[in-house]
């Protein structure tokens, strides 16, 4: 009884290991295996647009709960490269523009009312003592959706 | 390779006593239940659809996200299986509730696009503990038994089996292959360059803008990062530790440098970049021999035995909370005479007592002599126990001494009644109701 349970515990993890594929709670546990070779970052990040027009980045993990901004970060890099981002891109982000104000009117964060939220590309070349954490060098919008007239509140 | 096969049972089922089993179950599931008392995974139900990305035995199981309030409930259930679970009540039925909603509830978050691994080990830890006897010892369970049983002598000497020995090896097992699959994945698409660039560095510096699920708690990767060696070395450290923890499975003395390097490795990565891996640590606890841990913290070095209980063996309600007691009795503090069977010697090196008063109610005497009854012997007992320490607070707010003292007289009223239907119980009733002791 015993051996065949690890026997299926651990062909699965070798299989995993072996294939790079991921079949939770399986796993070839690939988090942080490539390699880093230039001194800059390009990664996805959600930023808000103020009532006043300014621009507000989610990286609170408060803000879009239960998503944290690691694992949100992941899902919309999904998204925007399926085939149907079309469709599944603008939709998810309304999920998020909804979320946010939900649960700014019910408190959960301090956060400004947002009258848009877009997706953005956003590069940054490396500081020593990330000094420039709030000043990406360049940032390359890919989608963004507008709240509904009268949202927000 | 009969002496390579009787290693491999050896590793798998060396008789063992329940004790390790018993507390890697109660720590592992209590510190699992104060860890995830806070979760509630009900807000997925409001997450849009289009989100949906089924892992693999998800999509398989046909499993969907419930409703906000079937999610509370399932919670709910399942925190108070993994109580149950630490305290070994039920334990065959709460660690397998535990375990099947452990699956749904902890891979839930996963199905919607991005598959992280901070729980897996968790998964398989259920997994493991719910097919094994881990209820055997330290549980509720057993002190049950042996309450139900009342053998007062036996209850401390436990039974020894392999069925407490390869749930640890298999958690050990899984551990080695997480790590040796994270250490064949950085060599597989990084390569020696994971080492020797400047990779660990960058890495460090990326963490400090924002990108991962948690900030690091200290900016010391920044200066960490000034030194390349040093990053260096800590990379070759880390893609080492992972590469050859199996080694952990067969060599002892990898075993005390793989496990602390590793888990130093999660702590750094904690501190320095932010990814949490809280539940990988607390799954550690497999590592540590606690039955030779309690014998090194024996009563030899936490002081020797504080106090003698005196029981009327004859009695099976005596008989019985002796038992209990001595189960819980876990740093040996007390020592447990039979007034009915053990009188002669008990009346040499304790002149002071008398045997009938000591057959009327429990008593205890202290090292220095201080002789308690009934109740006061209860809190003196509480002293010596362990969980009794939790109680003490209690024991001695005003009021509840006398309060105590009436119930102890009530049930000691009681007891009277109760002995004769005890299997093996030495008194007889009498018709007066008082405890009549055979003649020898």
């Amino acid at each position: 009884m015993i051996y065949p349970c690890l026997g299926l515990f651990v062909a699965g993890s070798l299989f995993d290991i072996a294939t790079g594929r991921e079949h939770w709670p399986y796993s070839p546990y690939g988090m942080y295996s490539s390699v880093e070779r230039a001194r800059s970052l390009q990664t996805l990040r959600l930023i808000g647009v103020t009532r006043a027009g300014s621009q507000f980045p989610l990286v609170a993990n408060r803000y879009l709960w239960p998503f944290n901004r690691s694992s949100l970060r992941w899902t919309l890099g999904r998204l925007n490269e399926s085939a149907d981002r079309a469709q599944r891109l603008p939709a998810a982000l309304e999920d998020c523009l909804r979320r946010y104000e939900e649960r700014r009117r019910a408190g959960r964060h301090d956060g400004p009312p947002l009258q848009a939220l877009g997706l953005y590309r956003v590069w940054w070349t490396l500081d020593p003592l990330a000094r420039n954490v709030d000043r990406p060098d360049r940032q390359e919008l890919l989608m963004q959706v507008r709240a509904p007239i009268g949202g927000g509140g | 390779m009969k002496r390579l096969r009787d290693r491999w049972r050896g590793f798998w089922f060396a008789p063992a006593s329940p004790t390790d089993l018993g507390v890697c179950r109660m720590l592992f599931y209590g510190a699992f239940f104060l860890y995830y008392l806070p979760l509630d995974d009900s807000a997925w139900a409001s997450v849009s659809q289009v989100f949906w990305m089924p892992t693999t035995f998800f999509r398989l199981l046909h499993l969907p996200v419930l409703p906000a309030t079937v999610l509370v409930g399932l919670q709910s259930l399942w925190k108070a299986a993994l109580l149950l679970s630490c305290v070994g009540l039920y334990t065959r039925l709460s660690t397998a509730v535990a375990c099947g909603l452990g699956f749904y509830l902890l891979g839930l978050p996963h199905n919607f696009g991005s598959v992280l691994h901070y729980d897996t080990l968790v998964v398989w830890v259920l997994s493991i503990l719910a097919l094994s006897c881990c209820g055997d010892g330290w549980s509720l369970d057993r002190l049950i038994a042996v309450g139900r049983r009342g053998d007062a002598q036996d209850a401390s000497v436990p039974r020894r089996s392999g069925e407490y020995t390869w749930p640890i090896r298999a958690v050990w097992l899984v551990m080695a292959l997480i790590f040796f699959g994270a250490g064949v994945s950085k060599l597989r698409y990084g390569g020696l360059g994971w080492i020797f660039s400047d990779n660990l560095a960058i890495v460090l510096i990326q963490h400090n803008y924002r990108i991962a699920n948690a900030d690091p708690l200290l900016p010391w990767g920044l200066v960490l990062a000034r030194h390349p060696w040093v990053c260096r070395a800590l990379a070759g450290v880390t893609v080492t530790g992972e590469f050859f923890y199996p080694l952990v499975l067969i060599s002892r003395r990898a075993r005390w440098v793989l496990v602390p390097t590793v888990f130093g490795m999660q702590v750094g990565i904690r501190v320095l970049m932010g990814p949490t891996f809280n539940q990988y640590l607390l799954c550690n606890l497999f590592w540590i021999p606690w039955s030779r841990l309690g014998a090194y913290l024996s009563p030899m070095r936490l002081g020797s035995q504080s106090a003698a209980v005196f029981f009327d063996g004859g009695c099976g309600l005596c008989r019985r909370t002796v038992a209990v007691i001595r189960r819980l009795d876990l740093l040996g503090r007390l020592e447990y005479c039979d007034v009915l069977t053990g009188w002669t010697e008990i009346e040499a090196r304790f002149p002071q007592l008398s045997q009938a008063q000591c057959l009327a109610d429990m008593h205890l005497v202290t090292r220095r002599g201080k002789i308690t009854v009934g109740f006061d012997a209860y809190r003196e007992i509480a002293w010596g126990l362990p969980v009794g320490w939790l109680l003490l607070p209690v024991l001695y707010l005003p009021g509840v001494r006398p309060i105590g003292r009436r119930v102890y007289a009530a049930v000691a009223a009681n007891r009277v009644g109760m002995a004769c239907t005890i299997p093996g119980s030495a008194a007889v009733v009498s018709d007066d109701g008082t405890t009549r002791i055979p003649s020898r």
